[in-house]
């Protein structure tokens, strides 16, 4: 299934969005497909923070479209409930962080011990 | 066709009940799932375990496996053919598929479903306007693609109606622009590249998670590039002017004099996106001595008088 690739005036739409791309709790619901019950557990749990703003509307970053969509994955997949889901999420960032560390941290060692 | 063995997939025999099936299900989806797992074919192995529980966890489509499997519908090669006449169910039976879009060809051939060459699939939900669904995707840049930009290929999948209106899975893959200076966990946006909307409503975004693979020399940690450089003992002790490397290209620096292993030398805004290039001390030593520097190491040794483990190993 051969198919066209698109031309660079396509390719020029691609933008960094970590810090720009802000959404409201509605768009994140929407476009996460977690309900708000589920959306105001994750917060109350601090593992989804709003980023700071202005208005008194609470507003959403790029980073936290990423997060939900796992969120929203692992709560089909695990058949999770909201705290669960919470916890199950703080662990995995974690995780990736450990595991990031320990990649690192192998890394350098390589480089200085021979192993 | 090959044909899939749900049982062995999941690692039950064929008379497990529910309750065995649902506990080999979550113990193989702790050790795949794409968002958990570090091994290789993960994502492969969770589709295949998601597809077997979907199919063991109901009664009727397990009692049609069953069915199907009995009758031996198996080539000598572990072909799979579907017995003449028989038809697949689809409709209704797949209403509960969440992910659907991703189980087999041997799936779609027994139960109908929107996998990829199903025969029947799920009507898309038309009438009304709909935004198309984001997709969410990781891709892994080289250090030079990520601060220097440039093309790649994604391949992502997304779910789409065909032109019966049936919701079907197709990989699809774009060429895109990597800005430069991206890092690890930042996100990258390809407007309308997700799934198609419905009824008017706007597509789906693209939203793709850079992630970094490992440099053979650099090591990253946050914005900031770590750097090991091996200097002779004498440039260390003397003092040097050395030349290394930096994803800008190579430029000079210099060893302070009295320097030791370890010791770090920070390089302001040489990192990603404004970190810094640490660069650390590695004392290298010669592999073979002449006689004559070996001579002058004993005049070292007589010089210095320097106890290397005075103070190590004390409590």
């Amino acid at each position: 299934m051969n198919e066209r690739l698109p031309t660079d005036s396509h390719a020029a739409r691609v933008e960094v969005v970590t810090e720009t791309l802000t959404l409201s709790l509605h768009e994140v619901c929407q476009r996460c497909g977690l309900n708000l019950s589920d959306l105001q557990h994750l917060l109350a749990h601090g593992v989804i923070e709003p980023v700071p703003a202005s208005s008194d509307e609470w507003l959403f970053s790029a980073d936290a479209l990423g997060l939900l969509a796992r969120a929203a994955r692992m709560q089909r997949d695990f058949e999770l409930d909201a705290a669960g889901l919470a916890m199950a999420l703080s662990l995995l960032d974690e995780l990736q962080r450990s595991r990031r560390q320990v990649d690192r941290l192998r890394q350098l060692l390589a480089q200085h011990v021979q192993l | 066709m090959e044909f899939k063995d749900y049982y062995k997939i999941m690692g039950v025999s064929e008379d497990a009940d529910s309750d065995a099936i649902r506990k080999a299900y979550r113990k193989l989806a702790r050790k795949y799932h794409p968002d958990v797992s570090k091994e290789a074919d993960a994502e492969q192995r969770f589709k295949e375990v998601g597809e077997a529980y979907e199919v063991l966890k109901d009664k009727d489509k397990r009692a049609e496996y069953d069915q199907l499997r009995k009758l031996g519908a198996r080539g000598r090669d572990g072909s799979f053919r579907p017995p003449p006449g028989w038809q697949a169910r689809g409709g209704g039976a797949q209403a509960d598929f969440s992910d659907a879009g991703d189980f087999s060809d041997f799936f779609s051939s027994i139960f109908g479903g929107f996998g990829g060459a199903g025969q029947q699939g799920q009507r898309a939900r038309q009438p009304y306007r709909q935004r198309g669904e984001d997709v969410h995707s990781k891709l892994a840049l080289l250090l030079d693609e990520a601060y220097k930009g440039g093309e790649k290929s994604v391949s992502f999948q997304v779910h789409e109606p065909d032109a019966q209106g049936f919701l079907r899975s197709r990989r699809k893959t774009l060429k895109i622009k990597i800005p430069p200076g991206v890092t690890r966990g930042q996100q990258i946006r390809l407007k309308g590249q997700g799934g198609p909307g419905s009824g008017g409503g706007n597509n789906g975004d693209l939203f793709i998670e850079i992630d970094l693979a490992p440099h053979p020399l650099f090591v990253v940690d946050g914005k900031n590039l770590q750097l090991t450089v091996p200097v002779a003992p004498w440039e260390a002790v003397l003092g040097a002017s050395i030349r290394i490397p930096t994803l800008d290209g190579e430029i000079n620096i210099k060893v302070p004099p009295g320097s030791s292993g370890g010791q770090k030398l920070r390089l302001a805004g040489k990192g990603l996106a404004g970190g810094d290039l640490i660069v650390i001390l590695r004392i290298s030593m010669p592999r073979q001595h002449s006689d004559k520097a070996r001579e002058l190491y004993q005049q070292l040794a007589d010089e210095c008088q320097y106890d290397a483990r005075k103070d190590w190993a004390k409590p």
